[in-house]
Order: structure tokens, then C-alpha cells, then sequence
């Protein structure tokens, strides 16, 4: 059997490395997570597609990177996960953001935010 | 077998060494997610887009590192090659020279292997566990021979810094390495 790649960039951009674009999106990756599950639990597979849906494709995780990513957020008490039987189907993992969570998302989400607004006031000016 | 069954056989053989519950509870999560996608986009397209089971084994591995029987493994063994290094075969001799010399050269680079896969606490353990059977075993056999020494101060000196090292080379690689990797960016 063939196996895909890691998730990496695959973008065509020849003059950006790929390293620098998967540091980016390692870096961000759980503050999405935990900003996806502020309204409801979720699950696995549920979080993917919504994330790459909402970013367009940049994030298209697969499933490798998304459920450590999970389970090292659960370490650390951001989120926790419990099994939900269905009637038909496998039973699913729901995920859903706890207090220390919801807090740590405010912190990383004000960081976040003031980095983005710095970058983009020098990318302005460097237009 | 369908391929995605096929593909959940080879992350568990590469998820071994793993606690069983966290494999288990791994496994379980992995089963219901290639559902989800399967039922989604088909399960062609699953395959196509899946990574290879020692990839997923791996970032699982630098989580939660191996499970404690698997540690305990680890430890026996490099104990177990320990107890080879020293002559005490006499009977055996000059065979027993050579076969102590020989497991030394495989008891450090079985420690430095540990270290590098396990991680620089089991290494520490199995470096500590070497370190004494062989101070412990030369020491019953210098009781057992009280009339005749089996060495002299030097000898001892060289004995003891050889087995100290081997603490250090049981820690030092696996240390390096996860200083060296930490490329956890985690909030």
C-alpha cells in the first residue's frame, strides 16, 4: 500500500519553503481547535472537514496530525473527550473544550490577535 | 480484509511497545474516524490520502512513549547483557575474555539505541540496571574468591569508570535527541 505524505505544504510556492509554512500552521493549529469547539462538542472526522472548509484548504489535516494534536490538548486539560454510542455506526469521540480550556483560547486568541495586527500593519506599509 | 481493516492491522503492529489502553483507545478513534471518511468520500479516496501506519505510530510514541512492560524490557535486557560482560566463566576462558568483550560492545550500543528509541529515562534505568549487576556480580564473585582477588586496585578503577559510563550513555544520547526534537509547538 502507498502511503501520503505527512501534512505539509504542498502549495505551489516555489520561493516560500515549506518548512516556514508548516511552522506557521503548527503553531496555529491548536488555537483553531480549540476556537472549533467553543459552541459544541465535536468530533474527529466533524473537525477536519470544518477546518477545511472554513480556511479554504489550508488547513487540510489529516488524521495523523489531528488526533495527537487532540490528545496532547486533552493532556494539558484544554479539552476533554468522551465515547458517545450511536444507533447505527461506529461510536464516536466528541471533544468538548473545558474551562481551563476556554481560557487558555482568550489568552492565545489575544496573542494572536496582536501579532496578526501587527504583521498586517507592516505588510501594509511594505505594499 | 478491506484496505482501511488492513491499514488499522498496521497501525496496531506499529503502535507495539505502546500502552494497551492508549493503543486500544488509539485504535478505536482511528477505526471511527476512516468510517466517517469512508461513508463521506468513498473508501478509494481514504486510501489514497492515508498516511503510513509507523508515521502515526510514531507521533504516539513521542506522546506517551512506551508502555511500562515494554520499559521493564528494555531494562532486563540491558541488566541481562551486563551480566554477560563479566568473565565470571572461567572455566570458559580465553573464550570468556572475548565473550565478555563482545557483550560490552553490544551492551553500548544497545544502551545508545534504547536511549535514541525510548527515550532518556529508560535509557537512565537501563544504564543504572547494567551498571549495578555488573559492580553487584563482580563484587559477589571478588566474596566468593576472597583468597585470590579477581583484580587488582586498577583493574577495579577501570571497571567502575566503565560501568558508570555506561549510566551516562544509557542517558546522554536519549537526551540529546529529545532537546534536539522538541519541535512540540504546543499553546
Amino acid at each position: 500500500m502507498k502511503y501520503a505524505r505527512s501534512d505539509t505544504a504542498r502549495d505551489p510556492m516555489p520561493e516560500v519553503s515549506d518548512e516556514w509554512t508548516a511552522e506557521l500552521k503548527k503553531g496555529s493549529i491548536q488555537l483553531c481547535l480549540l476556537a472549533l469547539l467553543t459552541k459544541e462538542a465535536k468530533y474527529g472526522f466533524q473537525m477536519i472537514k470544518e477546518l477545511r472548509e472554513t480556511t479554504e484548504g489550508f488547513f487540510d489535516l489529516k488524521e495523523g496530525t489531528l488526533y495527537p494534536a487532540l490528545r496532547r490538548l486533552e493532556e494539558r486539560g484544554f479539552v476533554k473527550s468522551e465515547w458517545v454510542e450511536r444507533e447505527t455506526g461506529t461510536p464516536r469521540k466528541y471533544y468538548t473544550l473545558t474551562a481551563k480550556g476556554r481560557k487558555a483560547l482568550d489568552e492565545a486568541r489575544t496573542v494572536w490577535t496582536t501579532m496578526a495586527h501587527g504583521v498586517d500593519r507592516v505588510l501594509g506599509r511594505s505594499r | 480484509m478491506s484496505p482501511t481493516e488492513t491499514y488499522l492491522k498496521g497501525v496496531q503492529s506499529a503502535m507495539r511497545g505502546l500502552d494497551r489502553r492508549i493503543r486500544e483507545d488509539v485504535l478505536r478513534e482511528l477505526k471511527a474516524h476512516l468510517a466517517d471518511a469512508v461513508a463521506d468520500g468513498g473508501e478509494s479516496a481514504v486510501v489514497a490520502n492515508l498516511e503510513a501506519p509507523q508515521a502515526i505510530a510514531r507521533r504516539y510514541k513521542v506522546l506517551y512513549g512506551y508502555g511500562r512492560s515494554f520499559q521493564s524490557m528494555f531494562v532486563i535486557f540491558a541488566a541481562v547483557l551486563g551480566l554477560l560482560t563479566i568473565p565470571i566463566f572461567s572455566l570458559l576462558e580465553p573464550l570468556a575474555s572475548l565473550v565478555s568483550l563482545l557483550a560490552l560492545g553490544a551492551l553500548v550500543t544497545y544502551l545508545i539505541l534504547a536511549a535514541m528509541d525510548a527515550g532518556s529515562s529508560v535509557g537512565l534505568f537501563a544504564g543504572v540496571a547494567a551498571c549495578l549487576v555488573r559492580i553487584g556480580t563482580l563484587a559477589g564473585a571478588q566474596i566468593a574468591t576472597e583468597i585470590a582477588p579477581v583484580t587488582d586496585a586498577r583493574g577495579w578503577a577501570l571497571f567502575l569508570g566503565v560501568s558508570f559510563l555506561l549510566v551516562v550513555l544509557g542517558y546522554v544520547p536519549g537526551r540529546a535527541r529529545e532537546k534536539w526534537t522538541r519541535r512540540d509547538l504546543s499553546m
